[in-house]
């Protein structure tokens, strides 16, 4: 769905000038969800722009859904197909009301009012908005603001929906809220998902997880393999592990040890008191 | 131990927006807490609990409708006693979460230059006092002389902070601080926290959602809900109480929480672990080692 074939860009082509993103080949095939972390300035941010034609690669070359980023007659194709949610959803949200925000985007691709108003109920039932459409958007809060932005983009019916920092600004409550639904738009939508994050517990819900240091891809695989190369191969990034892969890593180094499944099931938190108990009980 | 120094305290403060409006709408109750010398606190709270009301009285720009809320720094009030804003201001610092909300000149020399301005420091004054905050920040000299927006967001945080600590304030207030710094920086600025309050006293408010770093560094968190504060005391405190935070949807920190299910399996827990390390600990006095 998603080709980055040997793919550079710098934003100044000034001799001398420093690559954003250097030589970066990898795929993300449809329906999967990657997960992208970094350091603050590793590329990240760019690496997304590049995925609608923001931005096109200094050299090399970008493919989405087999059709390059770079040809001109592509560029309103690859938008229509691209979804872009950023961090702050206040400067994406246009409408005063919930439902006409929504609208916005149907309205101006100019589509007739029966499909306008399918879309609308479609992307607000998704984000778990729909009893809300008549409110203020102004009213709604952090997580709700940010569901009503993802709303906005799946009423263009994206095939890839790309989200830069979506949790940033909420609180823990509205960043479950987000990761939930981005969950549910992978599994029940089938969209192909792009996901840019600090959290690095959010970081293990990917299929796949690519990992940015000054512009290189450094990793491109699945997540527990990634954290399981223990706390000083992810600091190295600028990264920490996450709060599970951190605990086994220390009673390994303890003299616990626990087996790759272990680290696989740790992926979600709720199961990490079971695999705990067990291993001490197999212990004694 | 010398006393300890009571810098703004504040005794069952109530704040309502738009009193006697339609609108009117209750933000903060009977709200008793006190700002000390050199403590780190932290407010921590869902969306809409009242953490920014609060810190937005701490600093005058709303005034309470009842209770009392007292500077006890020296030369914020007049000589009846009551606070001039302007000096408060100056003396409480805020950090808004946006830096580039607040960081606004052609360069970083002038940004950090304006408030010591305004305040009427001569221009000798004003340049000893810029090169020092930003040495304290560790910014480098070359950075001055660039314009702001072309600086790395976690730059820009430390340029807006210097804006506010060139002012010279006793407290520094800070509205989610580490919002979209990678992890190593957030955990550089933490750092950089505990030695603002080493190197110049200061007292830090911290509103946060990132309740692990709030763990970390505060001396005291005070859970709000509803405009109230629900809970309060030291990390270890607050976070051993699962029943309120789970009551007021304020989070919980996983070392806590994983402690309290492995507790329900039978394992004996001490003290409730704030961190991986000291949950690694616990489970190893379990395990017979």
């Amino acid at each position: 769905m998603i080709e980055f074939k040997n793919v550079s860009f710098r934003y100044s082509n000034e001799e001398g000038a420093p690559y954003a993103l250097a030589d970066i080949s990898l795929n993300i095939s449809r329906g999967e969800l990657a997960v992208v972390v970094g350091a603050n300035g590793s590329g990240k941010s760019t690496m997304a722009r590049l995925l609608n034609c923001l931005l096109v690669p200094t050299a090399g070359k970008v493919f989405i859904d087999g059709m390059d980023t770079s040809a001109d007659e592509n560029i309103w194709k690859i938008r229509k197909k691209v979804g872009f949610v950023f961090q702050n959803p206040e400067n994406q949200i246009v409408g005063t009301v919930v439902e006409n925000d929504v609208a916005f985007a149907p309205e101006n691709l100019g589509l007739p009012e029966s499909e306008i108003e399918e879309r609308v109920s479609y992307a607000l039932e998704a984000v778990g908005l729909i009893g809300r459409r008549e409110f203020m958007t102004a009213h709604l809060s952090g997580g709700q603001k940010q569901r009503l932005a993802i709303a906005g983009v799946l009423a263009m019916k994206p095939d890839i929906l790309v989200l830069d920092e979506p949790t940033a600004m909420l609180d823990a409550r509205g960043r479950d809220s987000i990761i939930r639904l981005i969950l549910k738009i992978k599994n029940e939508l089938k969209i192909t998902v792009v996901l840019i994050t600090h959290f690095m517990e959010n970081a293990l819900i990917g299929d796949k997880l690519i990992c940015l240091e000054d512009g290189f891809a450094r990793y491109a695989g699945a997540p527990h393999a990634f954290f399981m190369k223990g706390g000083e191969f992810i600091s190295k990034f600028n990264l920490k592990q996450p709060f599970a892969y951190e605990l086994l890593n220390i009673l390994g180094e303890r003299g616990i040890r626990f087996a790759e499944r272990d680290y696989i099931r740790a992926s979600d938190p709720a199961q990490l008191g079971a695999i705990i108990m067990g291993a001490v009980k197999n212990a004694r | 131990m010398p006393a300890k120094e009571v810098l703004i305290s504040l005794k069952n403060v109530g704040f309502t927006y738009n009193r006697g409006l339609p609108t009117e709408c209750a933000a903060l109750f009977d709200i008793s807490l006190d700002i000390v010398r050199g403590e780190i606190i932290s407010l921590i709270g869902h969306t809409g609990s009242g953490k920014s009301t609060l810190i937005q009285l701490l600093n005058s720009q709303r005034m309470p409708d009842c209770g009392e809320i007292r500077w006890h720094m020296d030369g914020v009030c007049d000589e009846k006693g009551l606070p001039v804003r302007r000096r408060v201001c100056a003396a409480v610092g805020l950090v808004f979460q946006y830096p580039e909300d607040q960081v606004f000149e052609e360069t970083v020399y002038e940004d950090i230059a304006f408030g010591p301005r305004q305040m009427g420091k001569t221009p000798e004054e004003t340049e000893k006092i810029v090169f020092r905050t930003a040495e304290l920040m560790g910014l480098d000299k070359q950075i001055l002389y660039k314009t702001p927006f072309e600086l790395s967001g976690g730059t820009l945080r430390k340029v807006a902070i210097a804006g506010v600590l060139a002012m010279e304030p006793r407290v520094l207030v800070l509205d989610e601080p580490m919002a979209g710094l990678d992890p190593k920086s957030c955990d550089g600025f933490a750092s950089l926290l505990l030695g603002l309050r080493e190197c110049l006293g200061l007292s830090i408010v911290m509103v946060s959602h990132n309740l692990e770093y709030s763990a970390a560094l505060s001396d005291k968190i005070y859970c709000m809900s509803g405009g109230r504060i629900v809970l309060s005391g030291t990390a270890r405190e607050v976070f051993s109480d699962r029943a309120k935070l789970d009551e007021h949807a304020i989070g919980v920190i996983p070392a806590a929480s994983v402690a309290a299910e492995l507790a329900a399996s039978g394992m004996k827990i001490e003290k409730t672990p704030l961190t991986a390390e000291e949950l690694a600990g616990e489970i190893l006095n379990n395990y017979g080692k």
